[in-house]
């Protein structure tokens, strides 16, 4: 049902990023925005995970499946960081879709990777991120 | 006021309480902004490190 949920969102999402591509030329302000939200969440999630793990609440083995799921974000996140600075300078299509395919992963990593750090931090992060609208 | 508000506001007071003040004004200034410069779009990339570094 989560998986069925997750796909739901990201084909919403690419939808909604094709309509906005139409309608404007200028959806940078709204990527940016999802992406500083997004950013310091994983920034928050993994300043207490370390804080976590220097208590003794998160075993080293524990770090390790951690970091698995932050390395699935991290990845993309930064693809689509690069993908954005070269977007607005260029507004290139090609750029454009790879910074679809990085929004829509990194997004798809999200709830793995809040639900690995909720574990040991509960209610730390929202599970879903804000939709690019 | 509305309940969706007031739960608005006890989460912007749970962050400042657990991570400080400045990370939630930066995060309410960041989202507020209403132009969006190159120099913003960079900083993105600084923004989070590799999960290995924290």
């Amino acid at each position: 049902m989560k998986n069925f949920k997750v796909s739901v969102y990201i084909v919403m999402l690419i939808l909604t990023l094709m309509l906005t591509g139409c309608a404007s030329n200028d959806i940078t302000p709204t990527i940016y925005k999802t992406m500083y939200i997004a950013g310091s969440g994983y920034d928050t999630g993994m300043k207490t995970v370390a804080s976590l793990q220097k208590q003794g609440i998160i075993s080293t083995e524990q770090r390790l499946v951690i970091n698995e799921y932050a390395n699935k974000f991290y990845a993309p996140y930064q693809i689509a960081a690069k993908s954005l600075s070269v977007y607005n300078k260029t507004k290139d299509k090609d750029v454009y879709n790879q910074l679809t395919i990085a929004i829509t992963e990194f997004i798809g990593a999200w709830s793995m990777f809040a639900d690995s750090v909720n574990r040991f931090q509960p209610g730390l992060l929202g599970t879903d991120l804000p939709k690019i609208e | 006021m509305e309940t969706v508000t007031i739960t608005l506001i006890t989460q912007i007071l749970a962050l400042a309480a657990q991570y400080g003040i400045p990370l939630v004004l930066n995060s309410l200034k960041a989202l507020n902004k209403e132009e969006i410069t190159q120099e913003d779009i960079d900083a993105l990339k600084e923004l989070i490190k590799p999960p290995e570094d924290y």
